[in-house]
């Protein structure tokens, strides 16, 4: 494998984690780990919460460089897992450079949960925390059917329309409020605020903020406030979308 | 949702049910949530690198499933709803309380994240296993 080959390989190991949202020192000193393992000259790399830059000395004098955007994107630990594993086993001499490429593209593709077993986790976390927030069982149990519409609506609809982040929060706490605000009208039983809550919990960034605030603490203040200011964006798109609705609710 | 692999889910469930009673059980005593979520937040981390040095996975999977519970997920949203319908001054408590806590955990976190190695159990006995090889 020449200097390029492997150059890439770094820059594709250090992409992948940071998409799949490790943090930005853990993406840091994976890459650096794996360009010792993979013998590439003075690497200096500089990760952003959007962006990762990389230069590294060939052999030949020159220097390569490489800079990307990556947009901030959900989280999916499986991956991280793997790359994470990976990562150690090139420290170790364990896995040479083509396997990893191999294992990496297999990482990338790879799926961690099946899609029923989604559906199951976005349930039960609407209907818990619908609990924990003061709602009443008939409240979980209202919760637990607006987490089942939601998953299917995030999991099956909007991979194919192709919306930017805003719209797709903005809609999907329109839905959740819509329906629950059809459920209260139905069964008067129902509270209209647990409802919403438990509704909307699998989208509020709670863990962003508090990221956000780590990196700012870790002293990396661009990807402290970069992931601030997206979590603060994000609930306000959602708080949109429940506002409009619940005004025009009670203007009826 | 996280997409973590299914043979952590019951160390992610464990930690995470243990830092939420210990935040309820400080609650129901002395009712101070900033106190109470910096030390459940510490404690949660203590857990997850126990874990994370235990089964040789990355701390970052304990952490985001147990913590989940803590962070102020619902507390951002009141904040920007109330920002969003008008009420400045309701928003602004909910903002300022929601900041407060954020920084708690993150505290806690950082606090955790500082503990040496060797306070953990995984870690000191796989060290003595490593001593044992070589020898």
């Amino acid at each position: 494998m020449d200097e390029r080959e492997r150059f890439d390989l770094v820059y594709d190991i250090g992409e992948s984690l940071l998409k799949n949202g490790a943090e930005i020192k853990r993406v840091e000193l994976t890459i650096r780990h794996v360009a010792v393992s993979l013998k590439l000259k003075d690497f200096d790399s500089f990760v952003l919460i959007n962006g990762i830059f990389m230069t590294a000395y060939c052999d030949n004098g020159m220097v390569q460089a490489r800079v990307r955007v990556i947009p901030i994107s959900p989280i999916s630990l499986g991956r991280i897992e793997g790359i994470n594993t990976l990562s150690r086993q090139m420290s170790e001499g364990t896995v040479t450079a083509e396997e990893a490429m191999a294992r990496l593209e297999e990482i990338k593709k790879q799926g961690f949960t099946s899609t029923r077993l989604k559906i199951v986790a976005y349930a039960l976390g609407s209907a818990s925390f619908c609990y924990i927030f003061g709602g009443t069982i008939w409240d979980s149990l209202g919760a637990l059917i607006l987490g089942i519409i939601l998953s299917i609506y995030s999991i099956f609809i909007l991979p194919r329309v192709n919306m930017s982040k805003i719209v797709i929060n903005v809609t999907s706490s329109m839905l959740v409020s819509i329906l629950a605000c059809i459920a209260v009208k139905l069964f008067p039983v129902l509270r209209l605020n647990s409802l919403i809550i438990g509704g909307i919990i699998s989208l509020v960034p709670g863990v962003p903020l508090v990221n956000g605030i780590r990196y700012l603490f870790n002293e990396d203040y661009s990807s402290g406030w970069g992931q601030m200011i997206d979590a603060v964006v994000t609930s306000l798109c959602i708080s949109v979308g429940v506002g409009i609705v619940l005004q025009l609710f009670n203007m009826l | 949702m996280f997409e973590s692999p299914k043979r952590y889910y019951l160390y992610c469930g464990g930690i995470g049910a243990f830092g939420w009673f210990i935040y309820l059980v400080i609650m129901h005593y002395w009712t101070v949530p900033v106190t109470a979520t910096f030390v459940s937040a510490l404690v949660l981390t203590f857990l997850s690198r126990e874990a994370a040095y235990a089964l040789r996975a990355p701390v970052t999977i304990f952490l985001i499933c147990g913590i989940f519970c803590l962070v102020p997920g619902i507390g951002i949203y009141n904040f920007t709803y109330n920002f969003f319908i008008g009420d400045s001054v309701k928003a602004a408590q909910t903002g300022v309380q929601v900041l407060k806590i954020a920084i708690a955990i993150s505290l806690g976190i950082s606090v955790a994240y500082e503990f040496s190695p060797k306070w953990f159990y995984a870690y000191r006995r796989r060290q003595k296993l490593l001593e044992q090889k070589n020898k």
